[in-house]
């Protein structure tokens, strides 16, 4: 088993840098590209919804993410400390007959959720813990 | 990540994408891709034959581009996604909206 820790601020580019660093540990020790491409998905989607949603004060906020590749399977922890969100409550988008209607956005979570082998949430001294089981 | 504008004119538009849509894909072509669909508001042919990843900001980047020119009586149409893009573009619901070819010649005819 291999693991392995990466912290960021909310930030959009350090989120970016993030799933780069993460991406060289899912090259190191996933051997499937499905898996891979599962990974980088959930985690990118996980992360860039926390930066556009978490928080509602300019200061500056650390997130943790927690990796445990056991090939074929991959743990993912994410931690954050802004308000509190279940993605598991969340409805799924509502789809439309035309383009034009269809409303732009709101798929990240959405895709986590189709994504992933289990999701499971919980709130812990003040944080929201996502943990995300993928298999390839 | 990569934008090739491989032809464009008020009928139609062809473009490639290399690389992954992400987060800095999306950052590195996005202006050039919303630019290059107000420059000709035409039709657009879109191969993605050389993306290797596609996340939700590189969908909203291709959904927003659809939808704009489906105001305008034009659509985009995808090339030859790989088999993980293109189950994302499924996942997602945007295949309902973008239409997927398999070659040009097939796209040409969904347009």
């Amino acid at each position: 088993m291999a693991t392995a820790v990466f912290t960021t601020p909310n930030t959009m580019s350090d989120v970016g840098e993030l799933v780069a660093r993460a991406d060289a540990f899912f090259n190191s020790r996933l051997g499937s590209p499905r898996l891979m491409y599962k990974a980088n998905l959930v985690l990118e989607e996980t992360l860039t919804n926390i930066v556009k949603y978490a928080y509602r004060d300019p200061e500056v906020h650390t997130i943790t993410v927690r990796l445990q590749a056991y090939d074929p399977t991959l743990t993912i922890v994410v931690e954050d400390d802004g308000i509190p969100f279940n993605p598991l409550d969340q409805a799924e988008p509502q789809e439309k007959n035309h383009i034009t209607e269809q409303a732009v956005g709101g798929l990240g979570i959405h895709l986590v959720k189709h994504t992933a082998k289990t999701l499971t949430y919980k709130r812990e001294g003040g944080k929201n813990i996502l943990t995300i089981r993928l298999e390839s | 990540m990569e934008l090739k504008i491989l032809s464009e004119d008020s009928h139609l538009t062809k473009m490639a994408m290399a690389g992954k849509l992400d987060i800095q894909g999306e950052q590195a072509i996005g202006d050039d891709f919303r630019n290059a669909l107000l420059r000709n508001n035409s039709n657009v042919l879109l191969d993605m034959t050389q993306v290797s990843y596609l996340a939700s900001l590189g969908i909203r980047l291709l959904f927003k581009g659809a939808k704009d020119l489906a105001a305008q009586g034009k659509k985009l149409v995808v090339i030859n996604p790989q088999p993980m893009v293109e189950d994302t573009l499924s996942s997602s619901g945007t295949a309902k909206f973008i239409p997927i070819a398999k070659s040009e010649e097939d796209a040409l005819k969904l347009i």
